[in-house]
């Protein structure tokens, strides 16, 4: 049977001409390392730049039991009394498992911070395919530790911490919650998880549905679990927390925040797991934007969705936040 | 998230520039986005507002280049979607002076592709021809509607009541061939356009009356029926179309063509085109064409050949309708014949 998908939205079908044409829609394997140039690029930003606009400090924590330190890159408001605590925002930021650093994706949480006063720590963790699952995820949750217990001393209030992602980065802040709520660790009040990605089995139609085509397609999304979890991708043996859709319990998490475009591999993964939360007795609010690629948001900012899109995360930031 | 991807942003006048934008309105076209949509493309590509006006359908769309709708009169020149149609026009508000040819030949690129693209948005998604409403038009060209019922009149049709228009009255035109905008008045057809739009021709006979606001609907009707009676009558030469306001003073003439003066000019005409067949051609060739030998190739004979007629034609007429005053008198006296045939 032929793969149909919703149509794109008009705006972003026809920015994706020039996208496509910068990074194809299907990345290889042979691709991760001009995906890894593409996003140091474009869509990282340097030290100087941020400090343009927040305090930035970067520190090195320790690793889980044997592992290399992991670098921490914290990010205060310049206008704000120190003595006063915060909200944290835990980042992790996207890249396919394979591409990134702390900086990248950091626009998007300035931008937070403008509308919301608060303390932004962004982790950066190793990498696949070099470094495969359990790196990436316990590099991130060790980051999350560690903030739990110096939470005071980076002014940040510890009973108003969320965790925050787009696609991987999402991927890995869902693996972050279930591994705090299962190791007891530092307790956050939300998961903000854009256009997440949390399933390496591609048995959802959506999965499937792109080949090819708009951002992130069936064959990028093989490549990325592929890297992180080898010949395993797919297979029985797969941790929850590198594939948050395979955690069977989902109860007892922070609420959530999952958004997903109509048109991209992850939305029936991102609705499917809202709804197991709701079954779960847990709180999620979901976004499905019709039309929108995986990261529409970045690829058309002024479209009207897209400021739709990045008003609905600082609406929920600011109820979930809120003293 | 946005790190897999790209995005869309301003445009760089460099290699490439132009052809990125071409193919973005083409996949604009083909996805069938909107006009804001189209707006916003050329606002975020230029990096500077960008906007649409139809005055017919009321139609005002300004996007900064942040992509945030900003309606707003625009700050310099505007450019027609098509050449026939002024009335709806697209802009680019470039400010500043240290804008370069590179930037400008860039800038003409995109308000080409902008222009292009609202025209096929503009076809796709709003009808030409709005609803046939022959009464509204009707009551646009009555001297004895108040403005306010002409104003309702207007907006019932889709027309902008701050507009300018242009009256035309046609005769002869198949019942399946008339326009929206038209109504049939007695045996003429009488259409109504905003000014600058290019009307279909009309089948047989037409004239137009000055360009005129709504108000003066009425008096721009008028002339335009005075034309149409300096048009040619049936199966005679002479002119297809006339405009009220080339005619000038000649206008005039309607209110004298049944004095005596009128009536013999006439009836002296008459005599001679019976008696020639090709008098009536001959002599209206005269008068239209700067010189005998244009007269001749008009007609398709040779130049003595119209020599010849035109000696023969002076001695029947009784004045030399090869000189000026002649050729004056002549004009006048055909004017005259169409207008004591043409009576509507």
């Amino acid at each position: 049977m032929t793969k149909v998908h919703p149509p794109f939205d008009p705006e972003v079908a026809a920015a994706l001409v020039a996208v496509n044409g910068a990074l194809p829609s299907s990345i290889t394997p042979d691709l991760i390392g001009l995906l890894r140039e593409m996003t140091d690029a474009g869509y990282t930003m340097g030290l100087d730049e941020i400090r343009r606009h927040v305090h930035a400090e970067e520190l090195t924590v320790p690793g889980r039991a044997g592992d290399p330190d992991v670098a921490l890159l914290v990010l205060r408001p310049t206008d704000r009394d120190p003595a006063v605590a915060l909200p944290g925002l835990y980042f992790i930021h996207g890249g396919g498992m394979v591409a990134g650093n702390h900086r990248t994706g950091i626009d998007g949480v300035l931008e937070w911070m403008a509308a919301i006063p608060m303390v932004a720590v962004s982790v950066e963790y190793r990498l696949a395919p070099e470094h495969p699952h359990p790196a990436p995820v316990e590099d991130c949750y060790a980051g999350l530790a560690w903030l739990g217990e110096h939470a005071a001393g980076l002014g940040i209030d510890p009973d108003r911490m969320v965790i925050a992602g787009g696609s991987a980065g999402a991927g890995l802040a869902a693996a972050t919650a279930l591994a705090a709520r299962d190791r007891g660790g530092p307790r956050v009040r939300g998961q903000l998880l854009m256009c997440p990605m949390i399933d390496d089995r591609a048995l959802t139609p959506s999965s499937t549905e792109l080949v090819g085509e708009g951002v992130w397609d069936s064959v990028s999304n093989a490549t990325g679990w592929s890297s992180l979890l080898g010949p395993a991708a797919g297979g029985p043996d797969v941790s929850p927390y590198a594939a948050p859709a395979r955690a069977t319990d989902l109860s007892g998490l922070p609420s959530a925040f999952i958004e997903a475009g109509s048109v991209e591999t992850f939305r029936d993964e991102s609705v499917d797991y809202a709804s197991r939360i709701w079954q779960a007795g847990g709180q999620a609010e979901l976004h499905v934007w019709p039309g929108g690629c995986h990261g529409f948001d970045g690829v058309v900012p002024a479209a009207p969705m897209s400021r739709e899109a990045r008003a609905a995360r600082v609406n929920w930031l600011r109820r979930v936040l809120a003293e | 998230m946005r790190e897999l991807a790209g995005r869309l942003r301003s445009v760089d006048p460099d290699a490439g520039a132009a052809l990125q934008v071409i193919a973005h309105f083409d996949a604009l076209v083909d996805a069938r986005a909107g006009l804001e949509a189209t707006v916003r493309a050329a606002a975020v590509l230029a990096g500077c507002p960008a906007g649409m006006a139809d005055r017919a359908r009321r139609l005002r769309i300004r996007v900064l280049p942040d992509g945030r709708r900003a309606d707003g009169e625009p700050t310099g020149a505007t450019v027609p979607v098509s050449s026939g149609r002024e009335d709806a026009v697209v802009w680019l508000e470039r400010s500043g002076d240290g804008t370069g040819t590179a930037r400008m030949e860039l800038d003409a690129i995109l308000v080409e592709r902008l222009a292009t693209t609202v025209r096929i948005v503009l076809d796709r998604t709003w009808s030409d021809a709005p609803v046939a409403d022959p009464a509204s038009v009707e009551l646009l060209v009555d001297a004895a509607v108040d403005e306010s019922a002409r104003a309702l009149a207007a907006r019932r049709l889709g027309l902008p009541v701050d507009g300018v228009f242009v009256v035309t009255v046609g005769i002869g035109a198949a019942p399946g061939h008339r326009r929206a905008l038209t109504a049939r008045l007695g045996e003429l057809d009488v259409t109504i356009e905003p000014a600058g739009r290019r009307g279909a021709p009309h089948p047989r006979c037409s004239a137009a009356g000055p360009p005129v606001e709504l108000r003066d609907l009425p008096t721009s009707y008028q002339q335009a029926r005075l034309a149409l009676r300096f048009t040619c009558a049936a199966d005679e030469p002479g002119p297809a179309h006339v405009d009220a306001a080339a005619l000038g003073g000649m206008l005039a003439l309607a209110e004298g063509c049944d004095s005596p003066a009128a009536v013999a000019e006439t009836a002296l005409l008459d005599r001679v085109i019976s008696a020639h067949p090709w008098a009536l051609d001959t002599l209206t060739a005269v008068t239209a064409e700067a010189s005998l030998r244009g007269a001749a190739a008009a007609l398709h004979v040779h130049h003595s050949t119209v020599q010849g007629r035109v000696e023969l034609l002076d001695r029947a007429l009784g004045y030399p309708v090869a000189t000026a005053l002649g050729r004056t008198r002549l004009t006048v006296a055909l004017a005259l014949r169409r207008l004591r045939r043409n009576r509507w």
